[in-house]
């Protein structure tokens, strides 16, 4: 019964930690997510930019229209926004270049970030799908 | 040792540190949490910017401000975002609505600045991203960003007597740079270059006007930066670029252990470089905290705002004069 009891605490601890330590898209969980999923789109928003925000929404909606994941992650320096984002920590990411604006839209294939793939400022939906399209298929 | 160094040379306010050739020559504070983006009126004394509605709920329309930097008095700009001032002038361009497909409505600034009285929409320019420059005619040119392939270009005057808009083929759409893929626009304020960053190169470029707004690429800045702004004689840009601060390791291997990245690790600093020379200056050594989209006056002043790291500090604008 003690052991029991141990075992299930020991698991909940577990449990518990491993949620505290993916609340913020990490190196770890970027990669994870990355392998996870092999193909989609990460999206770095921050509600001090508008656009940014307005696009997210629309993010949501091409990643549907493309049947692809999305991450989407928030700017590290947003403080006390309500929103289920996890906030950006990856150092992959901020060496890529992606705090420069927001939002940055990233790419990434076989399980890996793409390096010739990042996307400065809002897009329209149509434009933005037609880059991701492009980039995927070839043709830039 | 090396952060200390630099605090203890600089002017430094908090963790923001101008470099000590430089001279801060006024931080102006305010109570509110703006969006990154703001404008410097020419004079330097006016800054126009976004604050959101609710500052807990992300949302994209926000309510534009004017601040008197002398007097300190705060007024209400009309328009969602993106309040941009002509130049040095006394009109302004913003969108007419929370849409990116907007029209950007012309703007007369009355009663010492305190309020703007509209004239009416900028035909064919539709969009994002809008930037205005004064052309040596006295002539306006405003660009506007639908995509990366397509940005909006009209060339129009004000006329004082009728309070109408002359416009340059008011029936057209015009675009600019349509051989280049580009993303970030900004025009110069003589309205004769456009920065941006080249999709294809993935770097930030300088392209010149040319009379039928196609453009030719004549400076690769050799990085991607953030947004670039000109001085008034397009002879220097300025940027911000984020990098790490003074405290982290770069080097250390990235793996794929979890690393706890403390906030202030990664921060942004102001840049200018001078075109003929392309020799870049630092402006900003910061520690923590985020300095971004400077600007210049048109006496050469550079501006930019800060948001600090600690959110008991406020957000302030730093007027600089540099050596």
């Amino acid at each position: 019964m003690k052991l029991t009891k141990l075992s299930s605490l020991a698991a909940t601890f577990v449990l518990l930690l491993s949620t505290l330590a993916f609340a913020q898209v990490t190196d770890r969980s970027l990669n994870k997510f990355m392998q996870d999923n092999q193909k989609g789109i990460i999206y770095v928003w921050s509600p001090y930019m508008p656009l940014s925000v307005l696009g997210r929404q629309e993010i949501i909606q091409i990643a549907k229209d493309l049947n692809l994941p999305v991450l989407l992650t928030i700017d590290p320096s947003a403080r006390g926004i309500q929103t289920e984002d996890q906030k950006l920590e990856s150092r992959i990411l901020m060496r890529s270049g992606v705090l420069d604006h927001f939002p940055a839209t990233l790419l990434f294939e076989n399980g890996k970030l793409r390096d010739d793939v990042l996307i400065h400022g809002y897009e329209n939906q149509i434009p933005l799908t037609k880059l991701i399209q492009d980039y995927f298929e070839g043709r830039l | 040792m090396l952060t200390l160094a630099l605090t203890l040379l600089a002017g430094t306010v908090s963790a923001q540190t101008i470099l000590s050739k430089h001279t801060l020559l006024n931080k102006v504070e305010i109570d509110a949490t703006p969006s990154f983006f703001f404008k410097v009126h020419g004079s330097g004394d006016f800054l126009s910017y976004t604050v959101a509605k609710n500052p807990n709920m992300p949302a994209a329309e926000g309510i534009n401000h004017l601040l008197n930097v002398k007097t300190s008095e705060d007024s209400i700009l009309p328009g969602p975002w993106d309040p941009v001032f002509v130049t040095d002038t006394n009109f302004m361009i913003i969108p007419d609505r929370a849409n990116t497909l907007s029209n950007f409505n012309f703007y007369s600034l009355t009663n010492n600045k305190k309020s703007s009285v509209l004239h009416e929409a900028i035909p064919y320019v539709t969009g994002t991203y809008q930037s205005v420059g004064v052309r040596a005619d006295g002539s306006f040119r405003l660009i506007a960003e639908l995509s990366h392939m397509r940005h909006e270009i009209k060339d129009f005057k004000f006329d004082e007597v009728s309070s109408k808009l002359i416009v340059n083929k008011a029936d057209e759409e015009e675009y600019i740079c349509p051989n280049y893929s580009i993303k970030l626009p900004m025009l110069s304020k003589d309205g004769e270059y456009l920065s941006g960053v080249d999709i294809i190169t993935k770097k930030t470029a300088i392209f010149k006007i040319n009379d039928d707004y196609s453009c030719t690429k004549i400076v690769d800045i050799g990085i991607k930066t953030g947004k670039l702004n000109f001085n008034y004689d397009s002879s220097k840009v300025t940027y911000h670029l984020y990098g790490p601060s003074q405290e982290i390791n770069e080097d250390s291997p990235i793996n794929d252990d979890y690393i706890p990245i403390p906030d202030g690790d990664y921060v942004a600093n102001i840049f200018v470089m001078d075109l003929k020379t392309k020799e870049i200056t630092p402006i900003t050594a910061n520690s923590t905290g985020n300095s971004l989209y400077p600007d210049f006056t048109r006496d050469g002043r550079l501006v930019f705002i800060t948001h600090p790291q600690d959110k008991n500090e406020k957000v302030n604008f730093s007027f600089v004069e540099l050596k």
